[in-house]
């Protein structure tokens, strides 16, 4: 079972979540290939790949052909988790720990997870039964299966000007 | 009908990008606020301005905004955000005659972010995806979660 790990591009590091992963990865919990976008965060591992950034394409790939994906909780990350049908396992950076700025991970993670579309984990000890929990209820669907509302909204606004014209 | 889609880079490009189905049939371009790479849909339709962050480039932008849209001359003016769409918004509406478009992020729950409440007084078309902005946008349309 694969694994994609992916801190983001801020310029805090987030060694609270890679260490975890880490142990993880040593310990047994994560058995497949675990790859670890590390951003800025100074990390090594002899148990998992490490790559610094990933440029969009192959980020997609990763989200979405991995069997197991730990985010962090931010907005770019989780959009694309979610446009591509997955549901993934997200640790909100936390302000008192020197990896953001403010609470805004902590509250989307939050109000993502009561909505039912991602599994947060808080504390990195919680990570083995969210990744458990991720693993039941993931059912990669792809989102042009769920049709949005928007698309009929916009696709009318479209067609109205277009008489108008 | 050809269709300026305005947006950020990372996941505000991933969002709009959602909207394929709506603008995919008519002729359409990008703008981008930053260098990245391109996926094949986007090769060749796509121009590039500077990445202003609520700062003096904001002016630049609207400089930009203007040579752009003086040289396409799109119809529908469309955006899921951020910051660069208030001057494609700006210049398209008042010298353009744009319908401008915008749906608020995805990502926004219970607040709405500072692009969707200035958004709010540039757009034709409102959309916001969370029940929870609707005492933010009464004039505003909620279409639910785009993704």
């Amino acid at each position: 079972m694969s694994a994609f790990v992916s801190v983001g591009n801020a310029t805090q590091p987030f060694r609270r979540l890679l260490d975890a992963v880490d142990h993880l990865a040593r310990s047994g919990v994560l058995t497949g290939p675990v790859l670890v976008q590390r951003g800025n965060t100074l990390f090594e591992s002899a148990y998992v790949e490490t790559a610094d950034f990933i440029p969009m394409e192959e980020f997609s790939r990763h989200i979405l052909e991995s069997d197991i994906l730990i985010l962090q909780a931010g907005a770019g990350s989780i959009i694309t988790a979610l446009a591509n049908g997955r549901m993934p396992v997200i640790v909100p950076r936390r302000p008192e720990c020197g990896e953001i700025v403010d609470h805004h991970q902590l509250t989307l993670a939050r109000r993502l997870e009561t909505a039912g579309r991602v599994i947060a984990a808080y504390e990195v000890g919680d990570l083995p039964s969210c990744i458990l929990r991720a693993r039941e209820h993931d059912r990669r669907e792809k989102a042009e299966n769920r049709p949005a509302r928007i698309i009929e909204h916009l696709k009318r606004d479209l067609q109205q000007l277009v008489s108008a014209q | 009908m050809k269709i300026c889609i305005v947006s950020s880079v990372g996941g505000h490009l991933t969002e709009v990008r959602m909207l394929k189905a709506a603008y995919s049939e008519y002729d359409h371009f990008f703008v981008l606020n930053d260098k990245c790479s391109l996926p094949p849909d986007m090769k060749g339709r796509t121009c590039f301005i500077r990445h202003s962050e609520r700062d003096w480039l904001f002016f630049v932008n609207l400089a930009e905004a203007f040579s752009i849209l003086r040289k396409e001359r799109p119809d529908v003016i469309l955006s899921t955000g951020a910051g660069p769409a208030v001057p494609f918004a700006l210049v398209g509406r008042l010298l353009f005659r744009c319908t401008v478009i915008f749906v608020e992020t995805f990502t926004r729950i219970d607040a709405p972010s500072l692009t969707g409440r200035i958004m709010y007084r540039l757009a034709h078309r409102f959309y916001y995806q969370w029940e929870s902005l609707a005492a933010y946008f009464p004039q505003g349309v909620h279409c639910g979660p785009l993704i």
